[in-house]
């Protein structure tokens, strides 16, 4: 098979381009709409004149000047040469921000095209961009898209062939910046033929600035070093002969970029007044007034709580009925091949059993919550609700995007941590990842909510509701002092500036949204069913079910523990039970259910029935409320904190991970107990 | 003589043009010099504010925004 072209993806963060990668390769990535999304590259793959063709979607950036991360990423993949065409995606509503970088892009790369996108929006907003005028200025092909409906795409994919095959036309930078003594000097002095690829020019520029990712570029590219350290002496001795120093020169480059933006745009867009306003505007003008916006913000949240905790029951128990039915054939089938009643028990009353319970358990509301959330982010809404709660991560010396993290952290802690990636800073992305613990998962909302109707609510439905609503604000309360505490000791700092783009409202893609989040839950769940809930019921089948001496493994576990426990207001078994849920969250109250039963599998109870099974255990409202509390803050899951090992890269940061939130939650059940104990003993 | 005043010391609502964009990273988010901009929303507790900057709404925080020198535009 012929070689295809690899076409890059360049452009600003909410341009779509991530929709307009999608609607290429049909690889239906998902894209949220609040900048910071594509972090890293997707690749795919697309049938371009019959040949397949590689596209690169480069993260979102707003120049090849500035230093975050992804942006010296891009220039390092500009520069590289991989890309045979680099296809710029801009928004028309917004040209004059969104030009910088394209031009920018066409003074390092020969061969450019600009998609300009989201036309349909620009012209609800009154603007209207002339596609013949900004061909002509910039001198290059432009063509007119509507990537959410699929509009000019073909004609997208026939631009990026003829570009390919076009001549190389480089966007020619010119104006004072001060540095053409300094380039002359290199000009002259480096050796001819070095610059490879790239033109001279560019080449003596790179050089001047002298960029970690050029250098890196360079030497991937295999020059050798002894050349490279040449060309850094060159570029210190052109350094002097610069008027100010390399940055304010950087600066100054930048600085043409934008004026020329503004240059163009002004002759090439046409801004007619529209009546009734902006949508996006009225919405804000209605929601982002604090204090009325918190409220809202707190509503939808609660809404979504509460959509995902009613929605899972009726197909959670259809789902345990399935496995029931699905387990009562396969014993009949195990024991109709004469297996030995230790190995049924192992199979079926430990892996069968755990499995189905945290499938069970864990699906529907996953496939609830989740679509969820990703409806909010396409709408546009997570940036907002993390402008409404900056105010109280930035005392906290949090990132803003935390309040983001945090929010996905209540679908799924795994997932929240890896959502962490949002956050550039690594100090501040530790701290999020440290504290995502502290908000209850799907996994625990059960278990929270179950004690707290029983035990918390004394019988009245909406004082166990309110009950659930303190222990969001709780959790979210620790979040932060946590966070306030690392930020002063653990990983102390200072804050990095917190910029966050507002994207106008925008209606979500709802059929595709729902669909590629429900078949990402499922099979995140179903995987960590089959890796975690399989070996971990086999394990928990053997604790409950080996003796030794006259008491199971299990029971020898609780026993040890009690001490501890005690202190905390629980017991032995329960701490055991904690223990050993680690490996999933849902199977903690199970494991309990199983020991007060002496049943040796998981057991269900109806809320009834595990009412009385408690008290008759000795349970009172402050173990369930010491239980709570742990339930809040102990250690991470098994997959949270693998994920947590893979995002850090560090064991160590891992294992704070483990003791960080278990302290905590030690703790604060001391201080409970203890509390509890001194109010019983005063009245 | 006009007093420097910070971004972050606008008024909400209040129009002002950048003097000075300090950092590279605003300017290029279009808080460079000459560009018109209007804070519109305070968060909750305040610290951090929305401002809108050629049509485009960016939260920034406090912190940064009294890093740019602005003059208020009647």
């Amino acid at each position: 098979m012929e070689k295809g072209l690899c076409v890059a993806l360049a452009g600003n963060p909410n341009t779509g381009k991530s929709t307009v990668f999608n609607a290429l390769t049909g690889l239906k990535q998902h894209t949220g709409n609040w900048s910071g999304k594509t972090v890293g590259t997707a690749r795919g793959r697309c049938l371009l004149e019959g040949k397949e063709a590689q596209i690169v979607d480069l993260p979102g950036i707003y120049s090849l000047f500035s230093d975050s991360a992804e942006e010296r990423y891009a220039k390092g993949f500009l520069l590289s040469g991989q890309a045979d065409v680099v296809l710029v995606v801009l928004d028309a509503g917004s040209l004059e921000r969104n030009l910088p970088l394209a031009l920018q892009t066409a003074w390092l790369h020969p061969r450019v095209v600009l998609c300009l996108n989201l036309v349909d929006e620009a012209r609800k907003q009154g603007i209207c961009v002339s596609r013949e005028r900004l061909e002509a200025m910039t001198g290059l092909p432009v063509v007119e898209t509507v990537a959410r409906e699929g509009k000019g795409l073909e004609e997208l994919k026939a631009s990026l062939c003829r570009r390919a095959e076009s001549l190389s036309f480089f966007y020619e930078k010119t104006g004072e910046d001060g540095g053409e003594p300094a380039l002359d000097y290199l000009r002259e002095s480096l050796p001819e033929g070095a610059e490879g690829r790239l033109p001279r020019e560019i080449f003596c520029r790179q050089v001047l600035e002298g960029s970690a990712e050029f250098y890196e570029e360079m030497m991937a590219q295999g020059k050798e070093p002894a050349e490279i350290l040449e060309w850094m002496y060159l570029s210190e001795g052109a350094g002097t002969l610069l008027e100010d120093d390399v940055e304010v020169w950087r600066r100054k480059q930048a600085a043409w970029f934008l004026e020329e933006a503004e240059r163009i745009a002004g002759q090439v867009c046409r801004r007619e007044t529209v009546s009734g306003g902006d949508l996006t505007h009225r919405l804000d003008r209605l929601l982002l007034q604090s204090p009325l916006g918190f409220v809202w913000m707190g509503l939808l949240l609660a809404l979504v709580f509460w959509i995902t905790v009613a929605g899972a029951n009726l197909p959670s128990s259809w789902l345990m009925s399935g496995f029931q039915t699905l387990g009562g054939w396969l014993r009949q089938g195990l024991e109709g091949l004469g297996t030995p009643l230790w190995l049924e028990g192992l199979l079926m009353d430990g892996m069968y059993l755990t499995l189905s319970w945290v499938v069970a358990v864990m699906l529907p509301p996953m496939a609830i919550f989740f679509p969820l959330f990703t409806l909010l982010e396409d709408l546009g809404l997570l940036p907002r609700i993390a402008f409404l709660l900056d105010g109280f991560f930035q005392r906290a010396g949090a990132h803003g995007k935390q309040a983001l993290t945090l929010c996905m952290g209540f679908g799924c802690n795994a997932a929240g941590v890896t959502a962490c990636r949002i956050i550039e800073s690594p100090r501040e992305r530790l701290i999020a990842i440290l504290t995502n613990v502290f908000v209850p998962c799907n996994g625990r909302f059960p278990t929270i909510i179950l004690l707290c109707s029983i035990f918390l609510s004394a019988g009245l439905p909406f004082l166990g509701g309110a009950a659930v609503c303190a222990v969001v604000v709780f959790s979210v309360t620790v979040t932060l002092a946590v966070s306030f505490f690392l930020s002063r000791t653990l990983l102390k700092g200072t804050p990095s500036a917190f910029v966050l783009e507002l994207p106008p409202y925008r209606r979500p893609q709802i059929r595709q949204v729902l669909l590629r989040s429900l078949l990402d839950r499922t099979i995140f769940v179903l995987g960590r069913a089959v890796t975690v809930a399989l070996p971990a019921g086999a394990f928990l089948w053997v604790c409950a079910n080996v003796s030794l001496g006259d008491a199971t493994l299990l029971g020898l576990l609780a026993d040890f523990l009690d001490p501890l426990g005690s202190l905390m207001g629980l017991s032995g078994v329960i701490l055991a039970a904690f223990l050993l849920g680690m490996p999933a969250n849902e199977i903690v109250l199970p494991i309990l259910f199983m020991v007060y039963s002496q049943t040796g599998m998981l057991t269900e109870a109806g809320t009834a029935q595990a009412g009385a099974l408690l008290a008759a255990n000795g349970w009172t409202w402050a173990t369930a409320l010491c239980a709570v509390i742990f339930s809040l803050n102990h250690f991470p899951c098994a997959t949270t904190l693998w994920t947590i090992r893979k995002e850090t890269g560090s064991s160590f940061w891992m294992a704070v991970a483990f003791c960080l939130p278990t302290l905590v939650g030690m703790l604060l059940c001391m201080a409970v107990h203890g509390g509890c104990v001194l109010f019983s003993l005063v009245f | 003589m006009a007093e420097e005043i910070t971004l972050a010391q606008v008024p909400l609502g209040q129009l002002c043009r950048v003097e000075d964009g300090a950092q590279l990273r605003l300017m290029e988010l279009g808080f460079c010099g000459g560009s018109l901009i209007r804070p519109l929303y305070g968060c909750f507790g305040g610290g951090t504010r929305v401002y809108c900057v050629k049509g485009t709404m960016i939260a920034l925080r406090d912190r940064d925004a009294s890093q740019i020198i602005i003059r208020v535009v009647e």
